[in-house]
């Protein structure tokens, strides 16, 4: 849905922040509206999980409400400083899991339906998160970053305090370990077909 | 390549459909993000006069002057008073009558000097 013209629409995420900080009600709720969504689909690709994706938003958010106050123009963008800390959760995340035995319950990929009874892109997205899901947490942290976010490679490396180089040989590293896992379901998704 | 291969292009495409789509938070979600915003969020500063306020204040003050500066008036009073008495136009009676009052417990607050003048005369 598009959103209305207003002030807010083309103000910078740091000017938000600073009006934020100021009290301004209006710059919190076009913060709110412009961040959330954002951090949750990092945290719901990274995780695969649409209640850890929940949790690590809100608190990736919460900081940035708390460091408004304190927030130094001109040091960081906004988005880039949001993505380090949701990326940072989602890594400790990530690790407290490998230590913990699955949740039968929980709502990752792999327990997705299988292919034949869903919809062809809905299987894609699926198919696509369980192979996310099955690289290195480097190799999927780039590919997240760069080709579901639409982030440049800097910014990727700013990010993940990496070397551009690093970032382009991750994300080479990542695609082709994405081709392995998706070529297997290749034609029970329909590639070759369309 | 061999029918089970997926290539740059394919998997390229896979990945902008999947961008094109990304996973959305739900309305109880974005309802929690709000409340956490406006829970941390610092009270505004409290709302100052408008600037024409500010102007007409001053053209008032401007306006009223001695009224404004109290202090100088009655500085302004005493002195009046006091190269008065110093001319001579008390007589000593008055001059000691003055002593007693306000205005001369004032005076010679004001102007020490002055105290000894008006036991003087």
């Amino acid at each position: 849905m598009a959103m209305a013209f207003d002030a807010t629409s083309e103000a910078s995420d740091e000017d938000l922040l600073v009006r934020y900080a100021a009290g301004d009600p209006v710059a919190a709720r076009a913060l709110v509206a412009r961040l959330s969504p954002r951090v949750f689909a990092v945290a719901r690709r990274m995780l695969g999980s649409e209640a850890e994706a929940e949790e690590v938003a809100q608190d990736a958010l919460v900081r940035l409400w708390r460091i408004a106050p304190d927030w130094r123009a001109g040091e960081a963008r906004v988005s880039t400083w949001l993505y380090r800390v949701t990326v940072n959760l989602c890594t400790d995340r990530l690790r407290r899991r490998r230590d913990m035995p699955l949740d039968p319950e929980a709502d990752y990929a792999d327990d997705a339906p299988p292919v034949e009874q869903r919809l062809q892109d809905a299987d894609r997205a699926a198919a696509l998160e369980r192979a996310l899901a099955s690289l290195p947490e480097r190799q999927r942290q780039v590919v997240v970053l760069r080709h579901l976010e639409g982030l440049s490679n800097p910014e990727i490396a700013e990010i993940l305090g990496l070397t551009v180089e690093a970032v382009e040989s991750l994300t080479a590293r990542g695609k082709r370990g994405l081709k392995a896992q998706l070529a297997a379901q290749r034609s029970e998704l329909g590639y070759g077909d369309d | 390549m061999a029918m089970t291969d997926m290539d740059d292009a394919e998997l390229d495409r896979h990945l902008k459909a999947a961008r094109a789509r990304p996973p959305e938070p739900d309305a109880a979600f974005m309802a929690r993000a709000m409340a956490d915003a406006q829970a941390h969020q610092p009270p505004a500063a409290p709302a100052r006069p408008p600037a024409h306020w500010a102007g007409a204040r001053a053209r008032a003050l401007t306006w009223l002057g001695g009224v404004a500066m109290p202090g100088g008036l009655v500085a302004a009073t005493l002195v009046g008073l006091w190269i008065g008495v110093s001319s001579g136009d008390l007589v000593s009676d008055q001059a000691a009558v003055l002593m007693e009052t306000d205005l001369g417990l004032e005076l010679i607050y004001r102007f020490p000097a002055m105290g000894g003048f008006l036991e003087e005369i």
